[in-house]
């Protein structure tokens, strides 16, 4: 298994393999302090972070005055060589929120860039643009204007391109 | 002097209000919006009182409510803070017929400042100096010719009924000029149906120096030395200091009189800031603020003069509290404004629950917050939450300590602009004084917004394992309480 790890705001991306990890945790020590608060301790270093959760499901991590935005995604063994060549795959994009569908913004087929709107949802009067998490095609789309959906329907496939 | 002040304002500078008014022996009001029912102003005053709803224009920002809440606690004054309606002159007279004592200004120069014309006028038949240009709109293109050439290029086009940069246009060459002159005129025609144009000298890059003012309502006038607020973000401040060291002594006292004498012009009282542009030999009378400024702690730091409670006591009707020659410049301070924004996604305000805080601490640190760890941050209103400032012997001294106790900030829950204020403030140029008003808006950060970051690639990798290693089924989980321990029975003893 591994572990894709986005920082959002700064637009990087590790890939850190479940056997890395095993030595890693051996050799660091976490301690929860509160509800949103560690302290790891490894070879003597403090790393004295915050962890909280923002409204689309993303990691909000503080440490020493910086803020990092991040995406963690777990990616199965079989599937991960071809993730990290970045070939073709089929990327689900669902809603982090219940809400309206109030605007779609792309078509079947249309090539689109990473942070290109696709679609709005309206949630508590407030308009949400669904920005496409990777550069690809519109290979569907799983909704239409108007429609209510779920947290974390489906809400389009995008193939990816290189 | 008062018995009970009312303050019109909530956040940060309503908490430092209060502590002022505690100092003083006065009793605090402090008035808040449905939403801001838990936060931290509305905890720390003697009274309290609810304005129903919470757009501004209900709350903190309605004449007759506030009226009514000081009527209700018998309040006999009000401060107003900053913002909100501190520069509203028909509050102040509505305050001040209704009996009841608005401690600033009088609404008079509040409102002869307020209009840009006027005020410039004034101060140039005061020799304070302007930018210097037209006063009245050109249309023809020979006197526009003739103007620019006197002025000198580079020159700023602007449109009459202007605003929000549009019209505005800046004109380095004569060649260029009657190109740009039909362009602006278009653009104001298009935008406010007004093709009128003043013609104004344009500074480059020019630094921001402000200098406080302090006068009592028996003519004396005293100033508090500058501040120097060059780093702003689209005309709002972000790191401000005091003293500013780009101004030689002699162009610091013929700042200060500058200021005196736009003061005494408006038949200014109370505390005021006189806003001047720097080009670095002459100074151009801006603007002036008819109230006390967010950034005032910094030259709190460095006079040793607390201005809110200077405000209150010249409002009460006595003297200044100090002579000029006492008021000496010691050391260096510097100050980061700490906004819900976010500062990757172009400045966007942020709001939430705050999940986690710590204030800093330390030697020559100075937190002035507006919130704590049960405050919500609300949508409606600025999304200022608190303010850093750093005392040091020197600038150098003051940046390190400013910058440590950035880093031992924790407030969590909203995104905060606190890592580019530890970017500004440990960037080279920072360092070496070499910015201007300019500097952040030319990084364009609306298109290329995350340019200005830059990370160990190390740390970042580390800090990505650390975050596979925990498990997120984890996080929310509550750690036991420590068992309380029994109360000890000194805290209703004396101590002698």
């Amino acid at each position: 298994m591994i572990t894709k790890v986005e920082i959002q705001n700064l637009i990087k991306e590790f890939f850190i393999k479940n056997d890395d990890l095993k030595d890693f945790g051996q050799s660091i020590d976490i301690k929860q302090l509160s509800k949103n608060y560690y302290i790891c301790k490894k070879d003597n270093q403090i790393l004295e972070i915050v962890l909280d959760k923002d409204d689309q499901d993303n990691i909000l991590l503080y440490f020493r005055g910086q803020i990092f935005i991040i995406k963690t995604t777990t990616i199965l063994f079989e599937n991960n060589s071809k993730n990290l060549k970045g070939q073709k795959t089929d990327i689900l994009v669902k809603s982090p929120m219940p809400g309206l569908i109030s605007k779609i913004l792309a078509n079947v087929g249309d090539k689109v860039s990473k942070g290109m709107g696709l679609l709005k949802i309206e949630a508590m009067k407030m308009e949400n643009e669904i920005k496409s998490p990777i550069n690809g095609f519109v290979e569907s789309i799983k909704v239409s204007e108007g429609v209510v959906v779920e947290k974390n329907a489906i809400l389009m496939v995008i193939k990816a391109r290189d | 002097m008062f018995k009970k002040i009312l303050i019109a304002n909530r956040g940060e500078i309503a908490v430092r209000i209060i502590r002022a008014c505690k100092e003083l022996g006065i009793k605090t009001v402090a008035i808040y919006s449905d939403i801001d029912e838990k936060a931290l102003h509305a905890r720390l005053a003697d009274e309290a009182i609810p304005l129903r709803g919470n757009t501004a224009t209900e709350t903190y920002l309605n004449f007759e409510k506030i009226l009514g809440a000081a009527r209700k606690t018998k309040a006999d004054a009000i401060h107003p803070g900053y913002g909100f309606l501190s520069e509203n002159p028909d509050f102040i007279k509505f305050i001040n017929d209704a009996g009841l004592k608005f401690i600033g200004p009088s609404d008079y120069s509040v409102r002869l400042m307020g209009n840009k014309v006027a005020a410039r006028e004034l101060m140039k038949k005061n020799n304070v100096p302007i930018v210097e240009g037209t006063l009245e709109p050109i249309s023809d293109k020979e006197r526009l010719l003739y103007e620019a050439e006197k002025i000198g290029f580079p020159v700023l086009i602007k449109a009459a009924a202007g605003g929000g940069g549009k019209g505005m246009r800046v004109v380095y060459s004569k060649d260029e000029l009657i190109k740009s002159f039909e362009l602006a005129q278009s653009e104001a025609e298009k935008s406010f149906k007004d093709k009128s144009v003043f013609i104004e000298k344009y500074i480059l890059n020019p630094k921001h120096i402000e200098v406080q003012i302090i006068a009592d309502e028996f003519g004396n006038y005293r100033h508090l030395f500058e501040r120097e607020c060059s780093l702003q973000r689209r005309y709002q401040k972000i790191i401000e200091e005091s003293p500013s060291i780009s101004i030689s002594d002699q162009q610091r006292e013929k700042l200060l009189e500058n200021a005196i004498n736009a003061a005494k012009a408006c038949e200014y009282y109370n505390a005021g800031t006189v806003e001047f542009l720097f080009d670095g030999e002459n100074f151009y009378f801006l603007e002036m603020n008819t109230r006390v400024q967010v950034e005032h702690p910094v030259t709190e730091m460095i006079t040793g003069i607390d201005i809110i409670k200077e405000q209150i006591k010249i409002a009460s009707g006595e003297k200044i509290s100090f002579d000029q020659a006492q008021i000496k410049i010691n050391g260096h301070a510097i100050e980061a404004r700490i906004y819900a924004e976010n500062p990757f996604e172009n400045f966007i305000p942020s709001f939430g629950k705050i999940k986690e805080y710590r204030q800093p601490s330390g030697f020559g640190i100075r937190f002035e917050s507006g919130i704590d760890k049960y405050s919500e941050i609300p949508i409606y209103y600025d999304p200022i939450l608190a303010k850093l400032i750093a005392w040091g012997r020197n600038r150098e001294e003051a940046r390190i300590r400013l910058v440590n106790a950035l880093k031992e900030t924790i407030i969590a829950g909203v995104i905060t602009n606190i890592p580019f204020n530890l970017w500004l403030l440990e960037n080279e140029d920072f360092i070496q004084n070499k910015f201007h008003t300019q500097c952040i808006n030319q990084l364009k950060l609306e298109e290329n917004d995350l340019n200005w970051l830059k990370f160990n690639e190390e740390d970042l990798l580390e800090l990505s394992k650390v975050i596979s290693s925990i498990k997120f089924s984890d996080m929310g989980k509550k750690t036991k309480s420590v068992d309380q321990q029994p109360k000890s029975k000194w805290i209703n003893r004396r101590i002698l």
